[in-house]
């Protein structure tokens, strides 16, 4: 080898491991929906890997209980025995940000970004 | 057997040179990559919370003393919260003094003034109308007229009296004080307050939609908020404001709310006539310097009203206003019109 393809054998490898730092830095895949009730994380659901539809129950205390359908990109709350049902109403979310929060049961479901960094606006006032 | 491909040697130095500059300015601009974001959100004051704060060493530190400053505000002025202030002077005996936190006689002599501001549209002495109508606990009825007589009886912030210096409020008649239009304001303006001591670099508290930004935002020129459409879902907006620093809060009939016999009962009740306030409003939002100011005059400007909330902040210049009515006009007072970005079309949109 001429130490000019040295040169560049050693490029390309700083190159490989470069790329590779940066990817474990910044995030992979596609959304995941995380599933609080109060502070504890309940589940992760990486959207991107439903296959079939379906629905699980989470049963949040006091007899509260709300069922989430979960489908490929994207989930909601298809029934709730809370009083407003504002959860309910609000149907299917998918965009990164996105959330529905059930006030009475201390539920809270938001799409997690694959992108953290990227936010169209930074909250909604209601 | 393949042909080696043979560059001259100065062509491969100079391909591994430009190669070497490459990587280096794609590393040079990931080092430049925005502050850390920490986020943490819960449920307090009877809502959902999210801090969220870029930069700073401590930021995941000084976030959760946020939240435990939002406790304290919480315990000191919740109706709900017997050993509270509030609850301590609501049932204290009339015309007698009562010793509260210094933050209470604050919060407190803060709603009188903005209650003298908007002539009694807004008020802090209304507890017993809200325990009255309960909306938003989930068996709410209508109020005979009789009982909304009573509740009014004694309401009117001139019949409270803060002693600052001292911090100790007489109430002279047996109203209930409620802090609920006001207290969020506070406390959003307190966390800020706690983060900017804290060197973060920028941030947004959001208090159930009462929403306070500060500092340098990593993602864009300003800080750029979202304001609810009152016939969609929650999340859905019909337009943004952007804004460097300040507060962004709404007073909307769709958050709580009850139907008797066809009829929609909302929680933004006025004071005079002890019924929901404005049918021909949707929501009223407040862009204004602090949080206190901007949640307590979402509410007193919802209950004066479409023409009397646009003449009173001709007189308050750092105060903008987005209102919605009932039949889809969406108006924007001239100072934030600027800083507005309609996002939707289900809306006629003017300037006022």
């Amino acid at each position: 080898m001429r130490s000019g393809d040295k040169i560049l054998v050693l490029a390309i490898a700083a190159a490989a491991v470069l790329s590779l730092l940066m990817r474990s830095q910044g995030t992979s895949g596609g959304a995941v929906a995380e599933i609080k009730v109060g502070a504890a994380v309940i589940e992760r659901i990486d959207l991107s890997a439903v296959t079939e539809p379906y629905t699980k129950t989470v049963y949040t205390g006091n007899d509260g209980y709300n069922v989430i359908e979960v489908r490929e990109g994207m989930i909601r709350v298809v029934e709730a025995n809370c009083p407003e049902q504002v959860d309910v109403r609000q149907g299917w979310i998918s965009s990164p940000y996105e959330s529905i929060v059930c006030l009475p049961h201390r539920l809270v479901i938001t799409i997690l970004p694959a992108e953290p960094q990227r936010r169209d606006i930074d909250g909604v006032s209601y | 057997m393949a042909r080696r491909i043979r560059f001259p040697r100065s062509r491969a130095l100079a391909a591994a040179a430009i190669l070497v500059v490459a990587i280096l300015s794609v590393a040079l601009v990931y080092r430049q990559r925005p502050p850390v974001l920490h986020v943490q959100s819960g449920f307090e004051m009877g809502t959902f919370v999210e801090i969220r704060a870029y930069g700073g060493k401590n930021a995941a530190d000084a976030i959760s003393r946020g939240f435990e400053r939002l406790r304290e505000i919480e315990r000191l002025m919740s109706t709900s919260i017997p050993e509270s202030d509030i609850a301590k002077l609501n049932t204290a005996q009339p015309r007698t003094p009562v010793q509260v936190h210094p933050d209470t006689a604050h919060v407190v002599s803060s709603a009188i003034a903005y209650a003298q501001k908007t002539g009694g549209a807004f008020d802090p002495t209304v507890g017993k109308l809200v325990e009255l109508w309960a909306i938003g606990s989930g068996n709410e009825t209508v109020p005979t007229s009789d009982e909304i007589r009573d509740a009014l009886l004694g309401v009117g912030y001139e019949n409270l009296v803060v002693d600052s210096k001292q911090s100790r409020i007489t109430r002279l008649t047996d109203l209930r004080l409620d802090l609920g239009a006001i207290a969020k304001g506070y406390a959003s303006d307190e966390i800020v307050e706690l983060l900017v001591a804290e060197n973060i670099s920028g941030g947004v508290v959001d208090l159930g939609g009462n929403i306070r930004v500060f500092g340098r935002n990593p993602l864009r020129k300003q800080w750029r908020i979202g304001i609810q459409d009152p016939f969609r879902p929650r999340g859905s907006y019909i337009g943004t404001v952007d804004i460097s620093s300040g507060a962004v809060a709404t007073s909307g009939d769709y958050e709580r709310y009850f139907v008797a016999d066809g009829v929609r009962y909302h929680h933004i009740l006025d004071p005079e006539s002890g019924y929901p306030a404005s049918p021909q409003l949707k929501s009223v939002t407040v862009v204004a310097e602090t949080g206190i100011e901007a949640d307590a005059l979402s509410t007193g400007l919802f209950v004066l009203g479409l023409d009397e909330m646009f003449d009173f902040i001709e007189n308050v210049p750092s105060v903008g206003v987005i209102a919605i009515t009932a039949d889809r006009r969406v108006i924007v007072s001239s100072g934030i019109a600027h800083a507005f970005v309609k996002a939707s079309e289900d809306f006629e949109y003017e300037i006022r």
